[in-house]
């Protein structure tokens, strides 16, 4: 009895000294970044549907960025989202990649309604507007925690002497947001106006 | 060649500016921060004291922070840093709100926390500042526009039913920082007892001294009996460092009549508009 209660103490001892407890931690912390970010994306999508309807109303003849915006939405809508996604490099990449389409589409329904004073005047519309513009800095906020929180972590795994222990244990760095992909998010989608029924031609 | 060397240290320093160009966030000193002399002293004055005493009763940090310019961050990145740098509102309530202008981008950012994002969504952020704020600035009404803005940030916030501010912990705190620095006074004094009655016998003396003049000025007796063992210690073991030491740990947030920085989260809620 007194030599398993010392074999434990023991072993918590060098578990602790030897960075389990931070791994543990800062692995934790990654999911709840990760949840932050799905839930971000997510209430952004259920925008989605009231938007789109609005826009409707008033431009109903802009099909293509309408179209666009709600092919996005059911390609978020159909992505399988566990808990394994966010260990998944290829997975993570699938779902940041969906959700910069559903970005950019989103942001090219803004700048087309800014075509119909009307539309711009309509009330609904402007909460809409106010609500995608948090909803946005929200992402932005939560990508960046998350990254964050996942540098923190492959930071750990990777360092000596945790590595041993992360090794010993199996715990592999997780995928991160690429910068690239980080990139591509910050740059305005640009459109171009003179030729909008050239380009729906196109395609 | 030294020449060389100065140039490329002038090259190198010039590739680094821009890493410092970002407009750095300033102490939180106040609820009222202007650095872009955006309204009168006597203005600013009014408006910090509407929001201390807001404070002082409902326990919510609501701040203004007005910059000449956020280049080149926008608004929401700069307001976002500051958010996470002072950590607005009570922690766990999370009821900071920070009113952001850029005067050069002519841009407001409300940025709400996390606590008060059901009461204020951003749909309700929007048109404060764009029905109460916006408006006034673009006729030149800076103060009551910011005066009008406030009032109406702090009527939502009153709807949410916050917990009140604890009662107890703003005379708890003085005292404590009394009986503390009480004790650190005496613990200076210690080395005059080692000398005249010896190491132990000195040590003892300044424990027992700590430990009454805590209990005296409204330490518990717990509390007192560890002050003045640990008095007794450092004593024990010489304690010239700390006495030069101890002053400087006097520190924390809470200057300025009970203002600082908070223990808010703050998650990305609000708006912001243009005038």
């Amino acid at each position: 009895m007194k030599q398993s209660l010392l074999a434990a103490s023991v072993l918590a001892v060098t578990l602790s000294g030897c960075g389990y407890n931070t791994l543990q931690q800062e692995d934790e912390a990654v999911n709840g970044a990760w949840a932050e970010v799905v839930n971000q994306y997510q209430r952004r999508a259920d925008l989605v549907p009231n938007l789109v309807n609005t826009v409707k109303g008033y431009a109903g003849h802009e099909k293509d960025v309408l179209v666009q915006v709600t092919q996005a939405r059911a390609r978020i809508g159909s992505l399988q989202l566990d808990s394994s996604t966010a260990n998944d490099e290829k997975k993570l990449q699938e779902f940041a990649k969906a959700q910069q389409t559903m970005g950019s589409a989103l942001s090219r329904l803004l700048v087309v309604s800014e075509n119909y004073p009307q539309l711009k005047a309509d009330a609904g519309f402007r909460d809409l507007q106010a609500q995608l513009e948090g909803t946005e800095n929200r992402i932005a906020l939560a990508r960046k925690r998350y990254i964050t929180a996942v540098q923190t972590y492959n930071t750990e795994v990777r360092s000596f002497p945790t590595n041993l222990t992360a090794m010993a244990f199996s715990l592999k760095t997780r995928p991160n947001f690429t910068v690239e992909n980080e990139k591509a998010i910050s740059t305005a989608p640009t459109v171009n106006f003179g030729s909008s029924a050239g380009s729906s031609a196109a395609q | 060649m030294i020449l060389l060397r100065v140039l490329l240290v002038l090259v190198a320093s010039l590739g680094m500016l821009p890493l410092y160009a970002e407009v750095p966030v300033p102490r939180p000193v106040s609820p009222v921060i202007d650095m872009a002399g955006f309204i009168t002293p006597a203005e600013r004055q009014g408006l910090e004291n509407e929001l201390l005493a807001f404070h002082r009763q409902h326990g919510s940090q609501i701040a203004i922070l007005i910059v000449p310019t956020v280049a080149p961050e926008t608004p929401f990145d700069y307001g976002t840093r500051v958010m996470e740098s002072w950590r607005l509102g009570r922690q766990g309530v999370d009821d900071g709100v920070l009113l952001l202008v850029a005067v050069q981008e002519r841009t407001s950012q409300l940025l709400v926390g996390r606590g008060l994002e059901g009461i204020l969504p951003d749909v309700t952020a929007k048109r404060i500042l764009h029905q109460v704020l916006s408006p006034r600035l673009a006729s030149g009404e800076r103060a009551a526009g910011l005066t009008d803005t406030i009032k109406a940030v702090e009527s939502v916030v009153l709807k949410e039913g916050l917990p009140a501010p604890a009662a107890k912990p703003k005379g708890k705190p003085q005292q404590g920082q009394d009986y503390f620095w009480g004790s650190m006074g005496l613990l200076a004094l210690a080395g005059l007892w080692r000398r005249l009655f010896g190491r132990l016998a000195g040590s003892v003396v300044s424990g027992s001294l700590i430990m009454a003049v805590a209990y005296g000025m409204g330490a518990g007796l717990m509390l007192a009996v560890i002050l003045g063992g640990a008095g007794f210690l450092l004593s024990l073991v010489g304690i010239a460092f700390i006495s030069i030491g101890g002053s400087g740990g006097r520190g924390g947030g809470n200057n300025s009549g009970g203002w600082g920085g908070g223990g808010g989260d703050y998650g990305g809620g609000g708006s912001s508009d243009k005038w």
